[in-house]
């Protein structure tokens, strides 16, 4: 299943489980300086329509 | 419903991306012509935190300057302005115009600020620091001075006795 997930700022990633996980870290540490982690990245995203 | 990636913590950076085109000043920012937010961690100075973000994330990064703050989504929102010299096709734009700033009473803050109030700050404050600060006045080009130069208002002439202003 694919999972989609969108930032405040406007910033969206869509992919499976393990693509969305890792850009959401990736954009919340760099251009947020926010720790994101697995749990907190999964708990937000939702199930995507692609 | 969804739960949007939000930044936490008790005191928010919010960094105003600007920078000077042909076509005028324009908002812009990785994350769009918006307020971007950067969470600062407790033990680091919101500065530095703020402009290790902006550095990594801006390849033209010319100017950042604390403006203002205010008590908003429950934590202290420093707002910086940060000026780039040229804006990467990556990023989207939005021209700048004029707005009334937010005012509270002589001992109160305003009840509500909104973002284009928070900007308009940012650029008097911006101004105002063209004309002050040797190193803010250095780093602006001509464009930026012109442009800052109607936050002022015009100064009072001399009167001749023959007429109108010298």
């Amino acid at each position: 299943m694919n999972l989609q997930l969108t930032c405040a700022c406007g910033w969206e990633t869509s992919g499976n489980e393990d693509e969305v996980v890792a850009a959401t870290i990736q954009h919340g540490r760099s251009l947020h300086n926010m720790e994101v982690t697995r749990e907190q990245a999964l708990a937000m995203a939702q199930p995507s329509n692609d | 419903m969804t739960i949007p990636l939000d930044v936490d913590g008790p005191v928010t950076a919010e960094v105003l991306v600007v920078a000077m085109t042909d076509d005028g000043p324009v908002l812009t920012g990785p994350c769009g012509p918006a307020p971007w937010l950067i969470e600062t961690d407790r033990q680091d100075h919101p500065f530095d935190t703020a402009r290790r973000i902006a550095t990594a994330n801006l390849t033209d990064l010319t100017l950042l300057h604390s403006t203002s703050w205010r008590h908003e989504r429950n934590a202290v929102i420093l707002t910086f302005i940060a000026v780039v010299a040229s804006v990467p096709e990556s990023m989207q734009r939005s021209p700048i115009g004029r707005a009334d700033l937010a005012r509270g009473s002589a001992t109160s803050a305003p009840e509500a600020i909104g973002f284009e109030s928070v900007l308009e700050h940012g650029l008097r404050h911006l101004a105002w620091l063209a004309r002050e600060d040797l190193a803010v006045g250095e780093v602006l080009d001509g464009r930026w001075h012109a442009y800052l130069q109607g936050f002022f208002p015009e100064p009072f002439q001399q009167l001749s006795t023959t007429g109108g202003p010298k």
